[in-house]
C-alpha cells in the first residue's frame, strides 16, 4: 500500500499585521499591553507612531512591536545566546541569561528590545520585549513567568492582548495565512456593500 | 433637533453607518472619541466605497482617514451649510417629494440660502470655494448619506442653530428615516444619553416632560407622591415651573449681584450649596470664575471615585466634603448608548473600602433630609410592594412612567435578556436572531410597549410601527399660519390604518384616528394623551393599528418660538473677523437665561477683541483622556501618553512669536486670564488658531496646585486647564459654553 | 623592535642617522595602518561607506538621525520604514551584526597572532634588557604620589575594562547569567569612571610638550611624567590618546543615550554607528596596550617596588631610562 500521506506537520507561522488604513492611533494596543503585563512605565513593548502628522492627505499611523522575524537578527547577535525561537516563529528570550548588553537592540530593524534604566548609575537592566503574549522559558503560567514576562495568553489559546483590544481591528495577529486571508477579504470586499450577518444567516433566518 | 422633528437624539446607529454611501462629519472627531465605533465608518469606507468628508478647524485623526477635508474657521458652520444648501437647491439635487410630504417651512430656508453664494461662503469660512462645491456635489449625489456631528457644532453661542441646520440638510436631501442616512450625533461619555433621557438637567422633568403643572401632576401620580407636597417643597408655587441654573453657569448663582457679574433671578437669594456627583466642574468654561464660585459657597460636596479637582481648584478650606463614590463595576443597572439602545450592566465587585454607590449616597442623603420615603415610593407602586429591589424596580419604574420617548418596553427583565444574548444580534441592522427574533439590540427607544421591538432608525416610514417605524413627531401643533403641519398624503408608516399624517394620539381623538371603538372600561382607564396614559391602552391600541402614538407630522425648518426662526449665521462672541462681526452680529442679550442674565451682543461689541486677541482658540479631546481627566491622569499608562498639558501650534505661528517646539508659552484670554503650557509644533492647525486639550487640571495660571491634593490622591499628570482661558459665551437656547470658538493671544514664556 | 631603538637612541645618540632609520617605526606603523584601513574600508566592510560619509557630514551639522536625504523626498513606504524603524537599516546594521559574530571568532586569532609576534621579538632580542644594580639603596623619586595614583588607576581600570569587555564579547563562553550581567553593568560604570582617568593620563603623559616648554618649577615634574618618548612609545601614547578618546566618547554615548521607544527611530542609526566605533576603538587600542606592556614590562625588566613607592635605583635609571635623568631636579 503506497503511502500518499502527508507526513509533514504544518506548523502555524505567527505574524503581526497592522493595517494603516484602519489604524487611528488610539493607543489601545500599547496601553492594553502595558496593563496586561504590568510593565514599568518606561518600557513600551508596543508603540504607535504617526507619520506626517497634520499633513493633509499624508498622515498615517501604525502600531509597532517585535515582528518575530524569521532569522531574527537579535537571536543572531546575542553574545550569550539567550534567545530561542518557537516552531511557530515566536521569538522569545531568557531574562535570567540576558546580560543587558543591548546588542539585540542595535541589530533589530524594528527597535523591539527595550531596556529599563533601573541599574545603579543609570546602567541598563535586562532586555524586555513583546512576547506575542507567549511568556518565556519558565514554567508556563507560573507566577514567576508572569512576573518576568507577563501574561502567557498563547498557552490559553487567547489572542495577544494588543490585537484583542484594537479599536478598529487594524492590528491583526495569528497564523500568517489567517491574517493574510482576513486582509485579503477586506480588500476583496471593497465596494461589495455592508457585510451584515454571519454566513448564511440572513438567508436562513431572514433579514 | 427636538425642535425640528420631535426627538433630539441620534437617529440611526453606529452599526448602521456601514450602510452609508457618504459620511459627512461636522465638528466631530470619532477616530479619537469613538475609536471602536469608528470601525463602522472605516468599514463603510472599505465595503461601501463611502467617502468620508470632514469639516473641522483642525486636521484630526478622523480627517486623516477622510477623503475630503475642509479646514473651516470655528463658528462658521452655518454659512458652510447654507452654501451647501444653496448649491443643492440651485442644482435641483434636493428631494422634492420628501420635502413636500414631510417638511414644513423649507421655502424660508431656500430663500436664506440664496444669501450665501459660494464666494461669500468661502470668505466667511476660510474654505476654498472649489472644495465646498466638490464636497456638496459628492455628498448630494450619494444616497444614502449620513451626517455626523458632536461638540464642534453644539458648543457655540448659536449651537442650537447649528443643530437645526444640519438636520435641514438631511431633510433637503431626503436622507432621513432610512438605513445609512440620518443625523448621527455622537454622544461622548458612557451613558450620557441615559443621563439626558432622565433629564439630569434643570429645565425639565425626566423623559423631557418639561416643567408644566400637568407634567408635575403626572409624575406625582407615577411616583405615588402627593402633588401638593411636591409643590410645597418650592419657595412659592411659581418656582415649580421655572428652569434652574445650568452646569455652565451655576457659579453665577453664587456670584450674582456682585459688581461686574451678570445679574441673577434666584428668588432673591444666592446659591449657597453645591452637591456634585461625578466630574463636571473643572471642565466647563471660565475656570477662574468657577473657582470664585467655589470659594464663595457655604457648602461643597463632591462625590466621585477620584478626587474631583474642584476640591483642588478652590481655596475654600472648610465645609468641603469629598465622598468616595463607587465605580460602574460596583453597581448594576441600565445604561443608554448613543444610539438609544439600553444595555444592562451587572455588578462584578462589591463597592470597595468606604465607597458607596451613587444611589446609596443619594438615599442616605434623602434619609437625613427627611424625604427618603417619598423618593422611593415610586419603586413600590407596582404589585404594591413593601420593599424595593434595586435596580430592577427603579428600571421598571422608569419604564412604567416615561412614555414621551417610549421607554415602556425597557423592563429590567427584557434588558437583562438582551445582555445574556448579546451575541445573537446583527452588527449592522441590530436585528435579533434565534430567541431574540423580533427585537433590536437594546430595544432602542421609542419602545412603545412591553412587547415592542425597539426603533433602530427614527422616522423610518418603510417599517410598520410595531417593528420600529414611525414618521416625524407631531409636537408643534396641527397647523401654523394656515399650513398643515401633519405629514403629506401617503406618508404614514407601512401597515398603518391611517395612510396620511395624523395628530398625536389623545383620549379624544384615538377612536377617530385609529378607526376603533373603545369599551366603556377602556374609556374609564385611558389617560388624557399618549404621554400620560398610565393604562398603556393608547400605546397598545396604536401598535395594533400601526399608528405611532406621537403622531405623524412634518418636520419643521422654521422654529417660530426661537430667537432665530430659521438658523442664521451669527459670528462667535469673540471672532477674528471684525468686519463680519458687524455684518453678522450676535443675539440680543438674554435676560433670565436659566436664571442668569446672559450677555451676547454687549459682550461681542464691547471692543474689537480681534485686535489684542487675534488667534482662534479651539479645544478638544485626546484619545487617552476623558472629560475632566482626573481618572485618566491617575492611570499610569494613560498619563504616560500625554504627561503634560500642551498646545498644538502651527510652526509658522510659533515662529512669529519666537516660540520653539517644546518650550513654554503663555496663552491670554479676553477675560484677563492666562495659562502657561508647552508648545507642540503641529501641522494639524493652520497658522491662525491653536488647539488645547481640555483634560488637565492641577495648575492655575502657572502655579502648581499639587500640594493641595489630599495625600496619596494626586494624579501622575497635572497641567493647566484649557478652560481657564476659554471665553465668555453661551448658547442662546441651551447655555452650553462657546468653547469651540474663542480668541486668545500667545506669548513666549 | 621597540627596545632595540631605545638602545640605539640611548647609546648612539650622537651619530648621524638617516631619515629612514630615525622614523622607521612611524613609517612601519603608518604603513600597517594604511593597509588595514584600505583593506577594511574598501574591501572587507559590508557597510555602505558612501552613506557613512554622508552620515558624518550630517552629524557635523547637528543631524544625528541618520536621515541623510530630506524626509519629504522619500516614498510613502520609505517614510513608513524610516519614521517607525529608523533610516537605512541596511547601511550600517548588517556590518554591526557581522562585527558581533566575527569578533567572537576573529579576536582570539588576532590576539594569538599578536602574542606570537611579541614572542618572536623577544626571541630575536635575546631576552629582555635588565639593569645591573649594585647600590640598591641609592634611589631617586621618579614618580610623585599623584602620578602613581593615576597610573595605578589607569592600569587597574583598563585591566577591568578588558576583562569585562571580553566577558561581553565572549558571552558564548560565559553563558550569561547573574555574574556576566554584573560584569556588563560594571563595564559601563567603570568605563564612565575611566573618562577622567584617561583625560588626566593623557595630560600628564604628554611628554612631547618638552620640545617647546620645560618649566623648572618643582611642581611641574610632580604632575607631568618625566623623560621623553622613543618612537614606539610615542606611538603607543598617541594611540592611547586617540583610541582612548574614541572609546571614551562612544562609551559615554552608549551609556548615556538610554534606549527609549519613543525616540528609537531618531537615535538608533547613530547608536549603531557609535557602537561600531566602540568595537573598532577597543580592538585597536588592545594592540597598542599589549605593545605598551611589551615595551615596558616584557622587553625591559621592570622594577616592581618602584610602582608603589615611586622610587627607582639610580643605576636603573642611568642604564635603562637616561632620558628621565635629564630632568634637572632629580638629583637634588
Amino acid at each position: 500500500m503506497s503511502s500518499n500521506l502527508n507526513t509533514e506537520v504544518d506548523f502555524a507561522r505567527m505574524k503581526f499585521y497592522c493595517d494603516e488604513n484602519r489604524c487611528i492611533h488610539c493607543d489601545g494596543c500599547s496601553v492594553a499591553c502595558a496593563e496586561a503585563h504590568e510593565l514599568p512605565a518606561e518600557i513600551s513593548r508596543r508603540k504607535v507612531v504617526t507619520v506626517n502628522e497634520g499633513k493633509q492627505g499624508m498622515e498615517f499611523s501604525l502600531s509597532v512591536a517585535c515582528m518575530h522575524c524569521t532569522d531574527a537578527p537579535c537571536e543572531e547577535v546575542c553574545p550569550v545566546d539567550c534567545f530561542y525561537i518557537r516552531t511557530d516563529g515566536i521569538v522569545l528570550h531568557d531574562k535570567d541569561k540576558c546580560i543587558g548588553c543591548s546588542y539585540c537592540l542595535y541589530a533589530c530593524p524594528f527597535g523591539a528590545p527595550q531596556f529599563p534604566s533601573n541599574g545603579a548609575f543609570g546602567t541598563k537592566g535586562v532586555m524586555d520585549k513583546c512576547t506575542m503574549c507567549a511568556g518565556g522559558p519558565l514554567e508556563t503560567n507560573s507566577e514567576h513567568e508572569r512576573e518576568l514576562y507577563g501574561q502567557n495568553r498563547i498557552s490559553e489559546g487567547k489572542v495577544p492582548v494588543c490585537a484583542a483590544m484594537c479599536s478598529t481591528k487594524a492590528l491583526l495577529v495569528g497564523d500568517a495565512e489567517s491574517v493574510s486571508n482576513i486582509f485579503r477579504e477586506r480588500v476583496m470586499a471593497a465596494g461589495h456593500g455592508p457585510q451584515s450577518s454571519p454566513y448564511g444567516w440572513d438567508k436562513a433566518y431572514g433579514k | 433637533m427636538a425642535n425640528t422633528w420631535g426627538y433630539g437624539a441620534m437617529t440611526n446607529s453606529l452599526g448602521d453607518i456601514q450602510n452609508s454611501k457618504a459620511i459627512i462629519i461636522f465638528g466631530a472627531n470619532p477616530a479619537v472619541n469613538h475609536p471602536v465605533g469608528f470601525q463602522h465608518f472605516l468599514k463603510a469606507k472599505e465595503r461601501n466605497n463611502a467617502k468620508i468628508i470632514v469639516i473641522d478647524p483642525r486636521y484630526t485623526k478622523t480627517a486623516a482617514k477622510a477623503d475630503y477635508y475642509a479646514q473651516i474657521r470655528p463658528g462658521t458652520d452655518i454659512p458652510f451649510m447654507y452654501g451647501m444648501l444653496n448649491l443643492i437647491f440651485k442644482n435641483g439635487w434636493h428631494d422634492e417629494n420628501f420635502i413636500k410630504d414631510r417638511v414644513y417651512g423649507m421655502e424660508d430656508i431656500m430663500e436664506e440660502a440664496k444669501n450665501w453664494p459660494i464666494e461669500r461662503v468661502a470668505d466667511v469660512t476660510g474654505v476654498d470655494a472649489d472644495l465646498i462645491v466638490q464636497i456638496t456635489r459628492h455628498y448630494a449625489h450619494q444616497n444614502p448619506g449620513t451626517l455626523v456631528w458632536a461638540m464642534g457644532l453644539t458648543q457655540h453661542t448659536n449651537g442650537s442653530s447649528n443643530t437645526r441646520l444640519a438636520p435641514i440638510i438631511q431633510l433637503a436631501l431626503g436622507n432621513m428615516g432610512k438605513e445609512g442616512g440620518g443625523t448621527n450625533i455622537l454622544r461622548g461619555h458612557d451613558n450620557v444619553q441615559g443621563a439626558t433621557d432622565m433629564c439630569c438637567l434643570s429645565h425639565t422633568l425626566p423623559g423631557y416632560y418639561g416643567l408644566s403643572d400637568g407634567s408635575w401632576k403626572y409624575f406625582a401620580k407615577s411616583w405615588n407622591v402627593d402633588y401638593e407636597w411636591l409643590k410645597g417643597r418650592f419657595k412659592s408655587p411659581e418656582w415649580m415651573n421655572k428652569k434652574g441654573f445650568t452646569l455652565s453657569r451655576w457659579w453665577s448663582g453664587v456670584l450674582g449681584g456682585n459688581p461686574g457679574e451678570d445679574k441673577i433671578h434666584n428668588a432673591g437669594t444666592n446659591l449657597k450649596a453645591l452637591f456634585v456627583m461625578a466630574n463636571g466642574i473643572t471642565s466647563t468654561a471660565q475656570q477662574k470664575k468657577v473657582k470664585e464660585g467655589l470659594d464663595n459657597l457655604e457648602l461643597l460636596v463632591l462625590c466621585d471615585p477620584f478626587v474631583n479637582e474642584a476640591a483642588i481648584l478652590t481655596d475654600k478650606q472648610d465645609d468641603v466634603y469629598i465622598l468616595p463614590a463607587a465605580t460602574q463595576f460596583e453597581t448594576s443597572g441600565s445604561v443608554t448608548a448613543t444610539n438609544r439602545s439600553a444595555q444592562w450592566r451587572t455588578e462584578i465587585i462589591k463597592p470597595m473600602y468606604e465607597s458607596k454607590t451613587d444611589h446609596d449616597i443619594l438615599f442616605d442623603l434623602a434619609k437625613r433630609l427627611g424625604f427618603y420615603d417619598q423618593l422611593t415610593a415610586g419603586m413600590l407602586v407596582r404589585e404594591d410592594k413593601k420593599e424595593y429591589k434595586w435596580p430592577e424596580d427603579a428600571t421598571d419604574e422608569i419604564a412604567r412612567t416615561i412614555k414621551t420617548i417610549g421607554l415602556t418596553g425597557w423592563t429590567a427583565a427584557r434588558l437583562k435578556k438582551h445582555q445574556e444574548n448579546w451575541h445573537m444580534f446583527d452588527e449592522i441592522s441590530m436585528r435579533g436572531y434565534g430567541e431574540m427574533t423580533g427585537e433590536y439590540y437594546g430595544l432602542p427607544w421609542p419602545c412603545w410597549t412591553e412587547g415592542h421591538s425597539g426603533s433602530p432608525i427614527l422616522y423610518n416610514i418603510n417599517l410598520p410601527v410595531k417593528e420600529g417605524g414611525m414618521g416625524f413627531r407631531n409636537r408643534f401643533g396641527l397647523e401654523h399660519e394656515g399650513v398643515d403641519l401633519l405629514a403629506g398624503k401617503g406618508s404614514a408608516p407601512k401597515g398603518s390604518v391611517a395612510k396620511d399624517g395624523y395628530p398625536e394620539i389623545t383620549r379624544d381623538n384615538i377612536e377617530e384616528v385609529l378607526k376603533i371603538k373603545l369599551t366603556a372600561d377602556e374609556k374609564k382607564r385611558i389617560g388624557k394623551n399618549w404621554k400620560v396614559d398610565t393604562s398603556n391602552i393608547i400605546a397598545e391600541k396604536c401598535m395594533e393599528a400601526g399608528i405611532a402614538p406621537y403622531g405623524n407630522a412634518k418636520a419643521r425648518a422654521v422654529v417660530w418660538t426661537f430667537a432665530d426662526k430659521i438658523p442664521l449665521h451669527r459670528e462667535p462672541l469673540h471672532s477674528p473677523r471684525q468686519d463680519l462681526v458687524k455684518k453678522y452680529p450676535s443675539f440680543a442679550d438674554k435676560e433670565n437665561h436659566y436664571r442668569v442674565d446672559t450677555r451676547y451682543i454687549s459682550e461681542q461689541s464691547e471692543q474689537n477683541w480681534s485686535k489684542d486677541f487675534p488667534i482662534n482658540l479651539v479645544t478638544g479631546r485626546l484619545v487617552n483622556m476623558n472629560g475632566a481627566g482626573m481618572e485618566n491622569r491617575a492611570s499610569k499608562y494613560l498619563a504616560k501618553l500625554s504627561p503634560e498639558m500642551f498646545c498644538d501650534i502651527n510652526p509658522d505661528l510659533a515662529g512669529r512669536h519666537g516660540i520653539r517646539d517644546g518650550s513654554m508659552m503663555w496663552i491670554h484670554s479676553p477675560q484677563g486670564t492666562k495659562i502657561k503650557v508647552k508648545a507642540k509644533y503641529s501641522h494639524s492647525v493652520s497658522d491662525d488658531r491653536i488647539f488645547l486639550p481640555f483634560h488637565f487640571a492641577g495648575v492655575m495660571e502657572g502655579e502648581s496646585l499639587l500640594h493641595k491634593y489630599p495625600e496619596g490622591t494626586a494624579p501622575y499628570a497635572i497641567g493647566e486647564s484649557a478652560n481657564t482661558v476659554t471665553n465668555y459665551g453661551y448658547d442662546i437656547v441651551t447655555q452650553i459654553p462657546e468653547t469651540k470658538g474663542g480668541l486668545c493671544q500667545i506669548e513666549r514664556a | 623592535m621597540g627596545h632595540n631603538l631605545h638602545l640605539m637612541v640611548g647609546i648612539k645618540r650622537m651619530e648621524n642617522k638617516s631619515f629612514f632609520s630615525e622614523y622607521k617605526v612611524y613609517l612601519i606603523i603608518g604603513l600597517l595602518f594604511a593597509i588595514l584601513t584600505y583593506w577594511y574600508f574598501w574591501l572587507a566592510t559590508i557597510a555602505d561607506i558612501g552613506y557613512v560619509f554622508q552620515f558624518l557630514l550630517q552629524i557635523a551639522q547637528g543631524n544625528i538621525t541618520g536621515q541623510v536625504v530630506p524626509f519629504e523626498s522619500l516614498s510613502h513606504h520609505e517614510q513608513m520604514e524610516t519614521a517607525l524603524f529608523g533610516p537605512n537599516y541596511n547601511a550600517i546594521a548588517p556590518e554591526v551584526i557581522r562585527a558581533f559574530e566575527e569578533r567572537q571568532h576573529l579576536l582570539p586569532i588576532v590576539f594569538a597572532v599578536e602574542f606570537v609576534l611579541f614572542v618572536t621579538m623577544f626571541i630575536i632580542a635575546k631576552g629582555r634588557k635588565q639593569a645591573r644594580i649594585t647600590r640598591e639603596d641609592d634611589k631617586v623619586q621618579v614618580y610623585s604620589l599623584f602620578q602613581r595614583v593615576v597610573l595605578m588607576l589607569n592600569i587597574i581600570i583598563m585591566i577591568y575594562l578588558f576583562i569585562t569587555g571580553f566577558s561581553i564579547t565572549f558571552g558564548n563562553w560565559t553563558g550569561g547569567g547573574e555574574i556576566a550581567r554584573f560584569m556588563r553593568a560594571t563595564h559601563e560604570v567603570v568605563g564612565v569612571g575611566w573618562i577622567p582617568v584617561w583625560l588626566i593620563m593623557t595630560i600628564i603623559a604628554f611628554k612631547d610638550h618638552k620640545h617647546f616648554a620645560r618649566p623648572s618649577m618643582k611642581i611641574w615634574n610632580k604632575i607631568f611624567l618625566r623623560g621623553s618618548y622613543q618612537p614606539m612609545n610615542r606611538i603607543n601614547y598617541y594611540a592611547y590618546v586617540a583610541f582612548g578618546f574614541l572609546l571614551v566618547l562612544s562609551g559615554f554615548i552608549i551609556w548615556w543615550m538610554a534606549p527609549d521607544a519613543a525616540t528609537h527611530a531618531q537615535t538608533i542609526q547613530f547608536k549603531r554607528f557609535i557602537l561600531f566605533i566602540h568595537f573598532m576603538g577597543s580592538a585597536i587600542i588592545s594592540f597598542f596596550t599589549f605593545e605598551t606592556v611589551y615595551s615596558y614590562f616584557v622587553s625591559v625588566k621592570g622594577y616592581i617596588p618602584g610602582v608603589i613607592t615611586g622610587k627607582l635605583p639610580v643605576e636603573y635609571v642611568e642604564q635603562l631610562r637616561p632620558d628621565v635623568l635629564e630632568e634637572e631636579d632629580l638629583r637634588k
